[in-house]
């Protein structure tokens, strides 16, 4: 029963999170404490801490880690596969529809994307000014950040190696 | 059976293992991948290093598809970043979703959701189980004040090349400014930007059409 109800309720945060990441958290929030009072909102904290740093997407890792909390590696399993259902069926059909669209007229469908390229470019950049914002407190972090941007346009450095480096600059400046 | 005996009978399992080497690689496996094999491991690599969520997974996935793999095109790829976008769930998902499903059909969209998901789940489920109580420590703390700031900047960088390979002219370059000032100062919902964009765009299109 409380499996079905888990998978209830992160089939609904698929479905109605919108804008990716740390959008869909005050919607899990809402889920989790206001309506089934799985967790507390300390708990919910050092969850959505935790998401935050650990890999992957921040979706995904709050709903393994309130699944897990609810109903052990099975709970996470089902609260994983529930996240990502309405995903799955969504995309594959926005992604039919493209397909249908672009070979009826490929003209009218660059048209579009390049209509909405700055709409979705305003999101990505939101999500980098708010990173910015709540990351960058002193000169260095500033510095940190224009090295990384310069880094990441000018060379075909891995990004992976960017990012480490970063954090290994982290360990020596502010440990 | 004399020692000569159990030596030669020796060497020629040693020719067959090596006969099927041969064939299937070390290992007894095909050593080389699939294409679904190669977009699970791509997926799979950003999903494992990168922490902090969708956004930062971006400018990996980008470098990883158009610039290494050469799956997709700059363009194909702010299409499908569109579509993601649209979509509701969590973004990366989205997108390794539609990638896939652009590189190998169902299959392939199935092999990046799982290179996408899964070093997410596995460290969760490590760190929920084992790890929580050592989670807070100094040298985490200080090695992610270093690379926060660097994840905005690379961030910032893949909107940069985005932007410069997809936007034409002042009047898109206005809109991207303006949606961005209404999301970070008025907090705009983003669902809402994403509808009015929408809107926008379908009319633009059928403007053109006529």
């Amino acid at each position: 029963m409380i499996f079905w109800q888990l998978f209830i309720s992160f089939f609904k945060i698929g479905i109605f999170s919108f804008g990716g990441g740390y959008a869909t958290i005050p919607l899990i929030e809402k889920e989790i404490i206001a309506t089934h009072h799985w967790l507390t909102l300390p708990q919910f904290c050092q969850v959505v801490a935790v998401a935050g740093m650990t890999p992957g997407p921040v979706g995904i890792n709050c709903a393994t880690f309130v699944g897990y909390r609810i109903g052990g590696v099975i709970g996470s399993t089902i609260a994983t596969i529930a996240v990502v259902l309405p995903s799955i069926i969504i995309v594959s059909l926005l992604y039919y529809i493209f397909k249908k669209y672009l070979a009826k007229g490929e003209e009218a469908v660059k048209v579009f994307f390049s209509a909405m390229a700055p709409v979705v470019l305003s999101l990505v950049l939101t999500a980098a000014i708010s990173i910015a914002m709540e990351g960058i407190k002193d000169p260095r972090s500033i510095f940190i950040a224009i090295a990384a941007f310069i880094l990441s346009i000018a060379t075909k450095l891995n990004i992976l190696f960017i990012l480490a480096g970063a954090g290994l600059a982290g360990l020596i400046l502010y440990l | 059976m004399n020692f000569k005996q159990l030596t030669t009978e020796r060497a020629k399992d040693i020719n067959k293992i090596r006969a099927v080497r041969k064939k299937t690689g070390l290992w007894g496996v095909n050593i080389k991948p699939d294409k679904n094999t190669k977009i699970f491991l791509s997926f799979l690599k950003i999903g494992a290093f990168t922490i902090g969520g969708g956004f930062v997974m971006l400018p990996l996935i980008r470098q990883e598809v158009v610039d290494r793999r050469k799956w997709i095109t700059e363009e194909q790829f702010m299409h499908f970043l569109t579509i993601a976008q649209s979509s509701p769930g969590v973004m990366a998902v989205n997108l390794s979703l539609v990638i896939g499903w652009e590189i190998n059909g169902f299959s392939g969209a199935l092999s990046g959701l799982l290179g996408a998901i899964l070093p997410s789940f596995a460290s969760i489920l490590l760190i929920a189980i084992m790890f929580l109580k050592y989670f807070e420590t100094a040298w985490l703390r200080a090695f992610f004040q270093g690379a926060i700031p660097a994840t905005s900047g690379v961030i910032g960088a893949v909107v940069f090349v985005l932007a410069r390979k997809n936007l034409k002219g002042f009047y898109q370059y206005a809109v991207l400014l303006a949606a961005t000032a209404l999301l970070i100062f008025w907090h705009w919902n983003p669902v809402l930007i994403i509808i009015l964009g929408m809107i926008t765009a379908l009319f633009m299109t059928y403007r053109r059409k006529a």
